[in-house]
């Protein structure tokens, strides 16, 4: 009776051990799968110049990298240039394509025409935003237009660029009701 | 005796030092002075006006940040130009020094934070490099003063040690006393062949006692041991890691210069001078100079009776000095030697035949012949293979020139490709700042409420939630209302009979009529309210 019973209990937790096997091998799966997309996704992110612009017509750098990573272009990066064409289609083994997005024409004295045939034109330049200080009115429009918290500043009072976090994105030209930002290259600012 | 480890590479040199050369002072001043404003570790801003007349010892620029740094003028003079890249002086030697307090006096040198002070001087170091001294004294234990002038040609440490010891040793005896300095370790480094200079330091140390005794060694002629990060080889044993400054280590390495220039702060008086040693065939002869910092280059030249022939100026030593155009720049204080030459054949680079000379005399222990076929070779994967072959750790010393027989010019291909790969490392650090920031930003804006409708008017707010204390209380403020609501119908009152007076446009004086009637019916619903309580009273 006893030995009945043990063989029993045996052969309950063999099937037990072998659903739980099989159950963790489909999860490994599913890890790997995820994790190759994510691994995908993060090395396009790593090559994406994080200026969090939306030129690419995405809210900013991440989700781009998400989007080229599942199917979308990967030539609508104006701030990493043609550089970034060739590194992300040597990465994804696509062919190059030219820019999409140029640049706006706002102030940029330096934006290069893509010369096709001869090779990458030179990156554009690293540009920053800028308050003209002694014209700012302290609006506090421009605040909440910096996707990366560059700007500080209140109401009423003047605003200010933290020149390291800046990012260059233009995003802040737009709202500024006095047209008090300028933009900048980096070089003149270390 | 102080152990001293070996030097990893290095040449011997033939030095070909002019020994003996004697410090001098200018007989006439240079009539304009043209101030840098861009330098290599530091960017000033003016805070001069165009025309305005400046004091010698006056501030007239400070470094851009948090902690500035002080540029001080040596002669006084008017502001002639004011641009992004320098600041030019008419100099006046019929005005007198600076009359307001100096910023910093011996007396509160000793007091106040010593790098608060060295800042205030504008103190940077006079070895070479111009690396802000007050950035260097840092929570150190150890201090190590550099007088091993490596480079061949070079005298101007060596000549100030020989004919400036007792200043030199003054000025470290006052570092010592003051309170931000506490070490365990004082180390004189003076290369071998000075045996005049070793003399005059070993006399003026005798001069005061000493708390901490001063180690005085020296090091064996070799190029490059004089570099910071060779002397820090050869002394403690053991090499700095590319990422790792000496200062990072409790070390400070202090030129004797610099030490020079800290016992005339200790004094009250800025860097605005330095000594500069002009050598070369271009030059009828050599000299030593004492220089305001700022003298333009072009005037030095004619001063030192320059041959007129097409000549080559570098600033700095033979081999890791720069070449300049010798129109428009000026001395600088890392400016420690010029060499005026006559204009040498430039010898052709052939291609590299992987001699492997360059490998052994490297004192960083790079190699140089890889190095510089990746350069040469593919431009796609080549930053990530430079940074693992090391070439940030590359001091751009030279010796690899100089045994190249096919005389490439290695240290400045590695000089520009590590300026690049610290150019691309910082925006990669500067990409991550900004992800950062983004996914910070992005978390925070999820996470805040959305701006909701305006909350619908409740009915509580107009109905008193608690009964009115007293009965006579809600009396009285009828009462008040009431007066209220007639002295504006008496006004209203007023207003329209004035304005009739003047005369009104039948459109206006339907305004002033609608208002009487607005204020009659206040008055009117104020009175009644009134009656009704006092009745229930």
């Amino acid at each position: 009776m006893t030995l009945l019973g043990l063989s029993f209990i045996v052969l309950g937790l063999y099937a037990i051990a072998r659903t739980l096997m099989a159950l963790e091998k489909k999860a490994q799966a599913l890890h790997a799968a995820t994790e190759q997309a994510n691994s995908i996704e993060q090395s396009i992110h790593q090559l994406l110049p994080q200026t969090q612009c939306a030129q690419c017509t995405y809210p900013g750098c991440r989700p781009y990298a998400q989007a080229v990573a599942t199917g979308e272009d990967h030539n609508k990066c104006p701030p990493g240039g043609d550089a970034l064409i060739m590194k992300l289609s040597e990465l994804l083994n696509r062919e190059v394509l030219p820019l999409v997005n140029q640049p706006q024409a706002s102030d940029k004295q330096d934006s290069y025409p893509l010369t096709p045939g001869h090779g990458p034109t030179p990156a554009p330049v690293e540009m920053i935003a800028m308050i003209r200080e002694d014209e700012c009115i302290g609006c506090a429009k421009c605040i909440p237009a910096c996707p990366v918290d560059a700007i500080v500043g209140a109401a009423k009072m003047m605003h200010t660029v933290i020149l390291q976090d800046c990012t260059g994105c233009e995003l802040c030209l737009p709202p500024c009701p006095v047209d008090c930002i300028d933009l900048l290259p980096r070089q003149q600012f270390l | 005796m102080t152990q001293l480890y070996p030097m990893t590479g290095g040449l011997l040199l033939p030095t070909q030092r002019a020994i003996g050369l004697k410090p001098q002072a200018l007989t006439e001043q240079p009539p304009r002075l043209v101030f840098a404003l861009q330098q290599r570790h530091l960017r000033y801003g003016s805070v001069v006006k165009l025309g305005q007349l400046v004091f010698a010892n006056q501030v007239i620029a400070q470094s851009i940040g948090s902690e500035p740094i002080a540029l001080h003028t040596g002669l006084a003079g008017q502001v002639t130009s004011i641009d992004d890249h320098s600041i030019e002086l008419r100099t006046n030697s019929n005005m007198p020094t600076h009359k307001q307090p100096i910023p910093v006096s011996m007396t509160t040198l000793k007091h106040t934070p010593l790098a608060k002070g060295l800042r205030e001087l504008g103190l940077l170091g006079l070895g070479g490099a111009g690396f802000p001294t007050a950035l260097k004294i840092h929570r150190i234990h150890t201090l190590l003063i550099n007088g091993v002038e490596c480079e061949p040609l070079l005298v101007t440490d060596a000549s100030l040690m020989t004919y400036h010891a007792d200043q030199i040793i003054q000025g470290l005896y006052q570092l010592l006393t003051h309170q931000d300095i506490q070490l365990r370790r004082l180390i004189i480094a003076i290369e071998a062949d000075k045996p005049q200079a070793i003399t005059a330091m070993r006399q003026a140390l005798q001069i005061h006692t000493w708390s901490l005794q001063p180690e005085l060694i020296i090091i064996p002629t070799r190029y490059p041991a004089g570099g910071e990060r060779q002397l820090y080889q050869q002394l403690f044993g053991e090499k700095l890691p590319a990422a790792v400054k000496m200062s990072d280590q409790g070390v400070a390495c202090l030129n004797v210069h610099t030490l020079l220039a800290i016992n005339n702060g200790f004094n009250g008086q800025p860097l605005t001078h330095r000594l500069v040693s002009i050598l070369g065939n271009g030059i009828a002869q050599p000299q030593q100079l004492w220089l305001p910092i700022g003298t333009p280059i072009s005037w030095l030249l004619t001063y030192c009776g320059a041959l007129h022939e097409p000549l080559e100026v570098r600033i700095g030593g033979p081999i890791m000095g720069q070449r300049i155009d010798q129109r428009n720049q000026s001395i600088t204080a890392n400016a420690n030697t010029l060499i005026v030459d006559l204009v040498k054949p430039t010898l052709f680079e052939q291609p590299c035949i992987a001699c492997g000379q360059c490998e052994p005399v490297c004192p960083e222990a790079l190699a140089p012949q890889d190095l510089i076929a990746l350069i040469q070779s593919q431009p796609q994967q080549q930053d990530q293979q430079l940074v693992e072959q090391n070439l940030p750790a590359c001091i751009e010393c030279g010796v690899c020139d100089l045994v190249c027989p096919s005389h490439i010019p290695l240290h400045q291909y590695f000089g520009q490709h590590k300026s690049r790969l610290k150019h691309l490392a910082d925006q990669q650090q500067r990409a991550q700042i900004a992800n950062a920031t983004y996914t910070r930003r992005q978390e925070r804006l999820a996470k805040a409420p959305k701006p909701n409708p305006k909350p619908p008017i409740e009915a509580s707010r107009f109905t008193p939630s608690q009964p009115l204390s007293s009965k006579a209380n809600s009396t009285t403020k009828l009462k008040t209302n009431l007066a209220k609501a007639q002295r504006l119908y008496r006004e209203a009152q007023a207003a329209l009979k004035q304005a009739e007076k003047k005369g009104l446009e039948p459109t206006l004086r339907k305004v002033y009529e609608s208002k009487v009637g607005k204020m009659h019916d206040k008055v009117q619903l104020a009175q009644t309210a009134f009656d009704t309580e006092k009745g229930r009273v």
